[in-house]
């Protein structure tokens, strides 16, 4: 019994969300998801279009194959239990006053893509003309 | 630690179930791109969007129409399908306890937690923690982590899969309070699938969950 509760705590500590930053790529790896996320500056706010073509043509430590995460990818970038802003504990660059956008686009209205608001956690769709914050995903290896 | 007991193991248990879930990013079930002006793009490889790369685990849920509980296969989680769940709207904080909790937010009053909640209360909370759909009796009400996982983005009104029967199109409460303002949680929408916060005196429909076995 004492055995088996031990195994079961490490195993829950080891599969944990586990996000760690790299400082010198400015990358933060999520080895639960095995994504890799791009941290360096906040940048440019920019409409839909521009921001799936910046996550395209970004290179960071030799890494060219970037691309605008979807909108569950980006979700897991929050953490609801902070505020100002709410993400996880690892990234240092983030925007608390404008939305990010997801790559996905609103099945309700098509000129729409859905945007995650890291000043609270708040997620909603809007027109794709709009300018907003990009953080750009690659799947890790 | 084993001093610890059982309250310990059930935790843990818990943590591992939601750890292994948030390690599995769903699919959205977009198969198309689509432009800023919400035409289709032709060729798909001419906008790498979200309908271009398709990224994440396609989803799995079975629904067992003998005691109206849908099972998510990838994370654990069952859902309360039954009837209620597109009819019944609760309260998150009685109005009483949200006066309370408005005047003072870091007053005990603004968490309908076991330590603060009355049984008799008419709250989201309560309705779960006596709900005793399929005869188990753990049910509670999901966090919002949990209850936007179940949003399927490639619907709308409703936004979520096909398997569940019981749906409305409105706000569905989560047992998150949010950070910014404790007289807010947060709730999903599932006519569009986003996920927004609002007063705790409000009533939206209820969906409980509960850990598999």
């Amino acid at each position: 019994m004492k055995q088996i509760l031990l195994i079961t705590i490490g195993l829950s500590v080891a599969l944990w969300a586990d996000f760690s930053r790299d400082d010198s790529t400015q990358i933060v790896t999520d080895s639960t998801t095995g994504l890799q996320w791009q941290d360096n500056a906040i940048g440019n706010t920019m409409p839909w279009e521009d921001a799936i073509a910046y996550c395209k043509a970004l290179e960071i430590d030799t890494h060219s194959d970037w691309r605008l995460p979807n909108i569950n990818e980006l979700k897991t970038i929050i953490d609801r239990g902070k505020v100002f802003p709410a993400i996880v504990d690892g990234f240092t660059n983030t925007s608390s006053n404008y939305y990010y956008w997801s790559s996905s686009t609103y099945e309700g209205r098509k000129g729409n893509a859905w945007r995650v608001y890291f000043y609270s956690g708040r997620t909603f769709s809007y027109y794709k003309d709009t300018s907003y914050y990009v953080r750009c995903v690659r799947v890790g290896q | 630690m084993t001093a610890s007991s059982t309250t310990t193991l059930d935790q843990t248990k818990t943590k591992i179930r939601l750890s292994v879930g948030s390690s599995v990013v769903k699919k959205i079930g977009q198969t198309q791109s689509y432009d800023e002006s919400g035409d289709k793009v032709v060729p798909i490889s001419s906008l790498e969007d979200d309908g271009y790369y398709q990224s994440g685990v396609v989803a799995h849920y079975t629904r067992d129409d003998a005691t109206e509980i849908v099972t998510d296969h990838l994370t654990g989680l069952e859902w309360a399908d039954d009837a209620n769940v597109s009819s019944v709207t609760k309260q998150w904080l009685t109005t009483d306890n949200y006066n309370i909790c408005r005047a003072n937010t870091s007053d005990p009053a603004c968490y309908d937690t076991n330590s603060t909640a009355d049984p008799a209360d008419d709250t989201a909370t309560e309705y779960c923690a006596s709900l005793a759909l399929g005869g188990y009796d753990d049910w509670r009400l999901p966090t919002s982590v949990e209850l936007e996982g179940i949003v399927e983005h490639g619907n709308t009104s409703p936004s979520i899969s096909t398997v569940f029967e019981n749906t409305s199109s409105n706000g569905y409460w989560s047992s998150s309070t949010y950070e910014g303002f404790k007289d807010f949680a947060w709730f999903v929408y599932f006519s569009s699938g986003g996920t927004d916060n609002y007063y705790k005196y409000y009533s939206f429909y209820v969906r409980c969950v509960k850990v598999g076995q």
